[in-house]
């Protein structure tokens, strides 16, 4: 559980805390973490986003 | 907290405006009369979107023939805030604008923000509604139906879609999907580059016989260069030509030859099938034997000659035909004489006598038959004539066609005599040219062995020129897979990449999932067995919290109980309890929106739901401060309890009716709960402890007094008392209640109970519109079941069934006084003396 009571149950923070938690995440640079939260927040909050297309289009900017 | 709504050309709406207070607020109508377009107006005013508009376009939620439509929402940000601010959300075509305005002493306005997604973030932050979860506040239209009446999948799905976790699902289970198709890709771009490594482990041994098969190819070229030298060397020009022409001639010469064999044998074959057709003349001819030029010049001579001694039998036959017509006449004549003695001769009109006309007859007859048979012969004489002339005409004809065809045939011999004359002359100088041929050949054996030499090194280069071909395409393959494996290593090696970011993002959306989903477990839980207790008396306390189907494990009386197996009114409380807390944990919201909470329930649930819902508010301590319900529902405006003096404080009567001009108009009433002017009544004045006492003391029937005639029309006042009632007898074991005016000794209004339903009868007339009461239909439908009830009152669709659910609904004595049929007359008359 994250220690800051008002993001406790925000899901783009928690998102983003585990991201950068996580040992995938070694020397990504700030540029494809930006990608990556942009991705979930659009997919996460947006009922119209299309996230297989999405998440293609993210995959191909990130590698 | 809200404290007013005013919209303009929303939905159904040219304009209204709506203030609300704290506690419960309740937007009653009909079907049809713009509840939910109010509770969807508040929610997209708050939140710039609402999810019953998700697939829409906006310029759909603008008024007919309208071009912008207007929501603004004053809210404070605590009950006691002396400022307030304005939202206001434009929508214009398909565009939606916000701005958001402080308001200072609630009039004076400041702009604070502007654009949709500030604005929205603002109200959020500013209505203390956390996490952003500001799904949970709204309590949709036949939520708790679908909820009760479906499966647990279902269930799951619409806590995921309150909590805002369902795209975390669908995040989830779609990186799972394109995981999937790059595993196998992988895969299959490895399994590639196999099979491309073993095609190529053989091309270098390949590629080395190239340069082999190069030098060979080198080594013939370098023979052919010289044999061609000693080719031009050795050979007289002039001799060589000579040969060559000689061998084309010859050549031409054999060409001529065979064509002229070919023209024979065209040739012969037409003489053969024109010979086969002269058999067959020759067959059918019978007539004669001879020489056919003869036999034609005879047979013609002949036919004439038939033909004229045709025409002289004719002649004769003719003249025999004369001659027996007039015997034949002579005969009758003879005849008319009788057998008289004194009879005379018919031509020279002497007496003959019997004798000589018996001789004479005898003659006549005699002659007539030889003329008879002659005529007979010459017929058949001239039949056969005919006939044989027929005959000889056929074979004329034949003939005549095979003296043509052989005319041919004497012609195609001559031509193949010609032709066999000229292979003749061929043969001879095809025969001249070879031994002139054969003069030349010794000067040129040797060059002919060279040139032998020459084709054959000729073709052993054509042979290696394949070879080096393949060879060549070989390497360009080579290099091309190889540029191939290249190009799927790099793959690979991005989509191993891929699956590295995905892993990551899978982990991070599933830590979003379960954080949410723990806390629902750790957080939701303990309370949730609190709230079930502050809205009902049902023991129902909570095991656990199923963290896959994301739902309340139920306890009873120390056993888990599957939901499905729970009462009606078991899971109701359940439901409610659980979305309440969750509201509490997750959005922490000081209002609630509920929209038509009773839609998909079955009459007696709704009843139970509407009451659980006036207890959301109860409790002092609740965060929950202002709830505002849209219902149908009559009941839902009468009393909770006793000890609950406020139900609500306040009401919105929404109408549907027509203008002067005929167009449909939404109106509205409203009506403020206000204890200071008693304008509504309270239960201190109200009887009900006496009644209830009096009952419990055994009273069978109880006569009660109207306490101020005040109350005669007010709308509320018949919510109040006839739930009251309705609630009495439901409570204990009485037949009816009569309700008598303390001033005209007339019955008010009475109330009926049988088995399991409950009637009331109200005498005065009500404010509800039309129609809420029955039609006369209805009564006299009513009228029958009465009968069949065995009672002489009358009942009004009051549900009332065996776990004490009750529903009730009443029509005023006026409507039965209206345009009655001579049939519901009766009726109407029956009514009245009951009611008297």
């Amino acid at each position: 559980m994250l220690k800051n009571e008002k993001k406790k149950l925000d899901p783009k923070a928690i998102f983003a805390q585990s991201i950068k938690n996580s040992e995938l995440f070694t020397d990504m640079d700030e540029n494809k973490t930006a990608l990556i939260l942009g991705f979930f927040e659009k997919a996460y909050y947006n009922d119209k986003y299309n996230i297989e297309k999405g998440l293609q289009n993210l995959l191909r900017d990130l590698v | 907290m809200i404290i007013q709504l005013h919209v303009t050309n929303w939905l159904c709406y040219k304009e209204i405006k709506l203030n609300f207070t704290s506690g419960l607020n309740l937007l009653f109508g009909d079907n049809g009369t713009g509840k939910t377009s109010i509770i969807r107006a508040i929610f997209m005013g708050l939140f710039g979107e609402c999810p019953a508009f998700k697939n829409l376009d906006k310029s759909q939620l603008i008024l007919h023939g309208e071009n912008v439509a207007v929501i603004r929402i004053q809210f404070l940000k605590s009950q006691s805030d002396s400022n307030s601010f304005l939202v206001e959300r434009t929508i214009t075509g398909n565009r939606l604008s916000s701005e958001i305005f402080f308001m200072e002493n609630h009039t004076e306005k400041k702009t604070l923000k502007r654009g949709n997604k500030p604005v929205t973030e603002f109200i959020i932050d500013t209505l203390g509604i956390k996490n952003n979860m500001y799904k949970l506040i709204f309590f949709g239209e036949g939520e708790m139906g679908q909820y009760l009446y479906s499966n647990r999948i279902f269930r799951k799905n619409l806590t995921q879609k309150i909590l805002n976790i369902e795209n975390a699902e669908k995040i989830l289970r779609t990186i799972s999907k394109i995981k999937n198709i790059n595993r196998n890709r992988i895969k299959d771009l490895k399994k590639r580059n196999n099979d491309y490594q073993m095609q190529i482990k053989k091309f270098p041994e390949r590629i080395e016989n190239l340069n082999e098969l190069l030098e060979k190819k080198e080594n013939l070229e370098n023979k052919i260069t010289n044999l061609q030298t000693k080719l031009e060397g050795m050979s007289d020009d002039s001799q060589i030509k000579r040969f060559e022409r000689i061998r084309n001639q010859l050549s031409i010469y054999e060409q001529e030859t065979s064509e002229d064999y070919r023209e024979i044998e065209i040739l012969n074959r037409s003489l053969k099938s024109k010979l086969n057709r002269i058999n067959l003349y020759e067959k059918d001819i019978t007539s004669f034997n001879q020489s056919e030029e003869d036999v034609l010049i005879n047979t013609d001579l002949k036919i004439k000659e038939i033909e004229k001694d045709i025409a002289r039998r004719e002649q004769d036959r003719n003249r025999a035909l004369a001659e027996l017509d007039f015997v034949s006449t002579q005969l009758k004549l003879f005849n008319l004489g009788g057998d008289s003695p004194q009879s005379k001769c018919p031509t020279c009109d002497q007496p003959i006598s019997k004798e000589y006309r018996f001789i004479r007859y005898k003659n006549l007859q005699d002659d007539f038959d030889k003329k008879k048979r002659d005529i007979e012969n010459f017929s058949k004489l001239l039949l056969s004539k005919s006939k044989f002339i027929t005959k000889l005409k056929k074979d004329r004809e034949l003939l005549t066609l095979k003296i043509s065809e052989q005319k041919e045939i004497k012609q195609l011999e001559e031509e193949i005599a010609s032709v066999k004359y000229r292979i003749e002359d061929k043969l001879i100088l095809i025969k001249d040219l070879e031994l002139e041929l054969e003069d030349n050949t010794i000067g040129t054996d040797k060059s002919r062995s060279l040139q032998k030499q020459l084709s054959i090194h000729q073709k052993e280069v054509d042979q290696l020129d394949g070879q080096i071909t393949a060879i060549q395409n070989l390497e360009t393959t080579f290099f091309s897979i190889n540029d191939e494996i290249d190009e799927n290593i790099k793959i690979i090696t991005d989509l191993e990449n891929s699956m590295k970011f995905l892993e990551l993002l899978k982990e991070g959306t599933e830590d979003v999932y379960n954080e949410i989903a723990s806390t629902l477990i750790s957080e939701v839980k303990p309370i949730l067995s609190e709230k079930i207790k502050t809205l009902s008396d049902f023991q129902i306390e909570i095991s656990d919290i199923d963290s896959k189907f994301l739902f309340p494990i139920v306890k009873i009386a120390g056993n888990e109980r599957n939901f499905q197996n729970l009462s009606g009114g078991e899971k109701l409380i359940t439901y409610l309890a659980f979305r309440l807390s969750l509201l509490e944990v997750y959005g922490r919201s000081s209002f609630f929106l509920i929209d038509d909470p009773s839609d998909n329930l079955d009459s007696a649930h709704s009843v139970e739901l509407l009451d659980d819902i006036k207890s959301i508010i109860s409790p002092p301590d609740n965060p929950l401060k202002q709830v505002i319900v849209a219902t149908n529902d009559i009941r839902f405006s009468g009393p909770i309890s006793p000890e609950i003096e406020t139900p609500w404080k306040k009401l919105y009567v929404l109408k549907k009716q027509k203008n002067e001009e005929n167009e449909q108009i939404y109106t509205h009433e409203e009506i403020e709960y206000n204890p200071t002017e008693i304008k509504s009544p309270s239960w201190e004045k109200f009887p009900y402890t006496n009644i209830k006492e009096q009952l419990e003391n055994g009273f069978k029937e109880s006569i009660l007094k109207r306490f101020s005639e005040d109350y005669r029309d007010d709308f509320l006042f018949k919510q109040f008392y006839v739930t009251a009632f309705v609630d009495i007898l439901g409570e204990y074991n009485i037949d009816y209640i009569k309700v008598i005016d303390p001033q005209t000794r007339e019955l008010d209004f009475i109330i009926i109970k049988n088995s399991n339903r409950i009637g009331v009868v109200l005498k005065s007339t009500s404010i509800i519109e039309k129609e809420y009461y029955l039609d006369l239909n209805q009564v006299f439908s009513i009228k029958n079941a009465l009968s069949r009830l065995n009672l002489n009152g009358l009942l009004y669709s009051i549900y009332f069934n065996k776990e004490s659910y009750w529903k009730a609904f009443y029509f005023s004595k006026d409507d039965l006084e209206g345009p009655l049929s001579e049939e519901n007359i009766g009726l109407a008359q029956d009514l009245e003396s009951y009611l008297k």
